[in-house]
């Protein structure tokens, strides 16, 4: 493994887990919630994609969009709507994304068994081109301009539309901008329905690296996001992506020039630095927003 | 008979049981300015909140139009033609001027004669033209608090609430602003009127009601501005 490899190796995971960031920073930031239950969206597009192996790419790629929006807007009816209504507290809303992020994986569990599945969609971008005699995969370029695209679109959304504008007062002040007439299930629901291709995306690019699905997938891969996102910052979505993006390169650095032995240990450096992150700022983690006192709808 | 633009009926608000509005009946006429007054925590931000929906009625009912606003949220009262300014402006600091004013279409039931509401707004708030691309949090106070009315009215409301308008203004301002306000109601927008400057408002509205501990306590018309010994009795009831 030489430097070009590696670089190659980082950016692609960083701009994977900038969409996740970005995916969960969207929808923390109008419902001032942290989606737990984020990663087995990624997994239920994993599934999809196992499952439509002999499906033209293109036809199961828009399956596993369309099934990992739908199951967004699931969670969002039949979970966290339904507490938002009774005025559930912020962290009876933590907790309720914990278990629909347990219930997944074990309906995952039932549904699929846990031996895995292997995704075939797109494997062959798992070929190399050279480049000054460095072997690049596809997937990674594929993966590295697709969450370019996506990130910019999310942001031309926010930026440029009505609806957009709309999201972006919520999430300063949802109070306000109800009183102001924007619907806020509308608001709350685009957020999850983009959050939800987002999503897609990253099964879709995740998988062709990592084919296996199990039900735990999404797990770690919510995990590390996070940690970018806490690294970031939540207060603005692009310190989220590059957040995330950070993390994924870091990761995806030393992933590739440590030894095996060596990275045995690097999910556990990664999960120690969210406690200590945790630790060194209890309530601060996302101090500039508490700050403000944005109200949760 | 014509059903007034606002009714209170009774109108109680509690926060965790504990009342705040005590039972209030007021109206707002087509065209009207009614003012509310009364001394901090009295219950006036808390009436306001009620009308849009924020904050539930406990007991009582509020109509618009004859209608019950009972169960209603925030969005579905402002989209039937109420709209509030809030205390302290709660203008989006880190938003455009232009993309503040942009949010005060949200409610608005159509777009017709939108371009001529924008300039009749721009007219009478010639800042949230002039400054349009300008970060709102780069206003003055002042300037933040002309946004947030005209952000409020590009919605087309007939039932404009207010809090507090004045506050942080110089006096010669408010009595800008008030000659404004008195502008905006011969487009046949009702107002109601929360204010801490007692006097002023007396003077200038329909009729003023006193409010403290969460009731009506005393009604006034403009004849009474400078009655100083009511209003007093009726600020420390
Ligand atoms: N969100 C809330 N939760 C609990 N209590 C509240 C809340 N909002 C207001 N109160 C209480 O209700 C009472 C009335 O408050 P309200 O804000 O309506 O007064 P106000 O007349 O608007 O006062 P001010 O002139 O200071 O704005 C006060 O005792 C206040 O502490
Ligand atoms: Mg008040």
């Amino acid at each position: 493994m030489n430097w070009g490899q590696a670089i190659a190796d980082a950016i692609s995971l960083g701009a994977l887990y900038g969409l996740v960031a970005v995916g969960i920073g969207l929808v923390f930031g109008v419902m001032r919630l942290i989606n737990f239950a984020y990663g087995e969206l990624i997994t239920a597009g994993a599934y999809v994609l196992a499952y439509t192996g002999g499906w033209p790419a293109p036809l199961a790629i828009l399956m596993c969009v369309a099934a990992v929006v739908a199951l967004a807007l699931v969670q969002e009816r039949v979970a966290f709507r339904p507490l938002r209504r009774m005025g559930a507290s912020p962290a009876a809303m933590l907790v309720a994304t914990f278990a629909v992020s347990f219930l997944l994986q074990a309906i995952y569990l039932l549904a699929f068994g846990s031996r895995g599945q292997i995704v075939g969609t797109l494997g062959q971008l798992n070929s190399a081109f050279t480049v000054d005699g460095v072997d690049i995969r596809w997937i990674l370029l594929v993966t590295t301009v697709t969450g370019a695209i996506l990130l910019l679109a999310t942001g031309a959304l926010l930026n440029r539309t009505t609806i957009g504008l709309h999201v972006r007062a919520a999430a300063q002040d949802f109070r306000t901008a109800r009183i102001l007439g924007v619907r806020a299930n509308r608001v709350i629901g685009l957020s999850f329905v983009v959050a939800g291709v987002l999503a897609a995306a990253v099964s879709v690019l995740y998988t062709v690296s990592n084919p296996l699905v199990q039900p735990q997938m999404g797990v770690p891969i919510t995990i590390f996001a996070l940690v970018g996102v806490v690294v970031g910052g939540l207060d603005r979505l692009w310190s989220a992506a590059l957040g995330g993006f950070a993390v994924g390169f870091v990761y995806g650095m030393f992933g590739d020039l440590l030894s095996s032995q060596q990275t045995v240990y690097l999910p556990a450096v990664v999960y120690g630095s969210v406690i200590l992150v945790l630790l060194l700022r209890p309530a601060g983690l996302f101090a500039p927003l508490h700050a403000r006192q944005v109200e949760r709808v | 008979m014509s059903e007034p633009a606002l009714a209170l009926e009774n109108l109680e608000v509690h926060y965790a049981g504990v009342p705040a509005v005590r039972g209030i009946d007021l109206e707002v006429g087509e065209g009207e300015i009614v003012g509310l007054v009364g001394p901090n925590g009295a219950g006036k931000s808390s009436t306001l909140h009620a009308v849009m929906g924020v904050v539930p009625p406990a007991v009582g009912d509020i109509r618009v139009r004859g209608r019950s606003l009972r169960g209603f949220s925030p969005e579905r009262v402002a989209r039937l033609g109420v709209a509030l300014v809030p205390e302290g402006r709660h203008i989006y600091s880190s938003l455009t001027v232009a993309e503040n004013l942009r949010l005060g279409f949200a409610a608005r039931r159509s777009n017709d004669g939108l371009a001529a509401d924008v300039a009749w707004v721009e007219s009478l708030f010639p800042v949230v033209r002039d400054f349009a691309r300008r970060n709102a949090g780069a206003l003055s106070g002042g300037q933040q608090q002309q946004l947030a009315i005209a952000r409020a009215l590009v919605a087309r409301p007939d039932v404009l609430l207010l809090d507090e308008p004045s506050l942080g203004l110089a006096p010669t301002v408010v009595e800008t602003l008030f000659a404004t306000l008195a502008g905006i109601r011969e487009r046949g927008v009702s107002i109601l009127l929360v204010e801490q400057r007692a006097q002023m408002t007396i003077a200038f509205a329909d009729r003023t009601h006193v409010i403290a501990n969460g009731r009506l306590r005393l009604t006034l018309g403009p004849g009474d501005a400078g009655d100083t010994d009511k209003l007093t009795a009726a600020y420390l009831s």
